[in-house]
């Protein structure tokens, strides 16, 4: 047997196993994705008011698009605004804030916001402030808000910026775990 | 500088709690450096109290605070104590705690310092922890005055 009747087999067997390892490969991709993707219902641009235990607002939703995920009863939206009303307490404002991607927890009590998160304080009582950052969780019962990630809050003649914010969306008090920058720029005099 | 306080002031700090409003001090610890213009500030932690979400006033307290500035004369001040309060309206700076001013014109060491960063004006007081020393530096290029000259002797004969 010569060496080029040799080479030529050692190709052959080489095409046979990669032409049955694709063949193999197209049978598992083909597999449904079943029910776990499958939302059991879908809004199309709806508004959603989300109601607290003791039957008050707790917070509104406006968005293009929501799916609800029967398994985990959480709900998936895109481009979502909510409307987060005043708390009970005196000196409390409400706050608008918009994000790319939303997820709800099944009781509520809980906003995920993903993707150019803004908010935006109504200024009633103070200053209006603006939060900006690419993650925030929303707990609108408990009125808190917390950040892993970096935000920046603006004020008028005041930009204050760092990591791990914790904030109480009714009396406004908050704190930065790290990399804290505050800069204040006096206003004419 | 006194343009310093027409300036943008930027603090940094490794971590920070306050008030989105001005009902509560701003306390930033772990580490904090102030900078205004000229005016530079280190302190372990700071107390900033804001009206109309301006600062007016921050208490530094550090191992010591370091305040270093640079005057309307070009001449710079450097300055450290274990606790500063800095009033930004009045523009007063009350050192205490192991004060010490160090100035090309001379140096000032006390229990308490007050220092107008406006006029440029130092009050110290000295207390039961401590007394005042001031040192002066002669003016430069003035030599140290000659000794007076040795009288010449009598003539004889003459009264």
């Amino acid at each position: 047997m010569s060496w080029r009747s040799i080479i030529t087999l050692v190709l052959l067997a080489g095409a046979l196993i990669s032409g049955w390892s694709v063949w193999n490969q197209r049978k598992k991709d083909v597999v449904p994705t079943g029910a776990i993707a499958r939302s059991d219902y879908v809004l199309i641009d709806f508004e959603l008011t989300a109601l607290n235990p003791q039957g008050k607002e707790s917070f509104t939703l406006r968005a293009p698009r929501l799916a609800r995920d029967p398994q985990q009863r959480t709900m998936d939206i895109a481009t979502p605004l909510f409307l987060i009303p005043p708390g009970a307490g005196a000196g409390s404002d409400a706050w608008e804030v918009r994000a790319t991607n939303g997820w709800v927890s099944p009781e509520g009590d809980e906003l995920k916001l993903r993707g150019n998160v803004r908010g935006v304080s109504s200024g009633l009582t103070g200053p209006a402030t603006t939060l900006t950052s690419r993650e925030l969780n929303v707990y609108p019962d408990a009125r808190r808000a917390s950040s892993p990630g970096r935000v920046e809050v603006t004020r008028p003649g005041s930009i204050l910026s760092g990591r791990g914010l914790q904030l109480d969306l009714a009396t406004k008090r908050y704190s930065f775990d790290s990399e804290v920058h505050h800069r204040y720029v006096p206003t004419a005099r | 500088k006194s343009s310093d306080r027409g300036q943008a002031m930027d603090i940094e700090a490794g971590a920070t709690s306050g008030s989105l409003d001005d009902r509560q001090p701003t306390v930033l610890s772990n580490g904090v450096t102030i900078s205004q213009g000229s005016l530079q500030i280190e302190a372990n932690t700071a107390t900033i109290t804001t009206r109309g979400g301006e600062p007016v006033r921050a208490i530094l307290t550090g191992g010591p605070v370091k305040l270093k500035q640079q005057l309307d004369d070009g001449t710079p001040m450097n300055a450290t104590a274990g606790k500063v309060d800095y009033d930004l309206t009045t523009e007063v700076v009350i050192f205490t705690d192991k004060v010490n001013i160090q100035q090309p014109r001379g140096s000032l060491s006390g229990p308490r310092v007050v220092y107008n960063m406006k006029t440029g004006m130092v009050n110290s007081s000295a207390d039961s922890s401590g007394r005042v020393k001031m040192t002066i530096q002669p003016k430069q290029g003035q030599a140290a005055p000659a000794p007076a000259p040795a009288k010449p002797a009598p003539k004889k004969g003459t009264n």
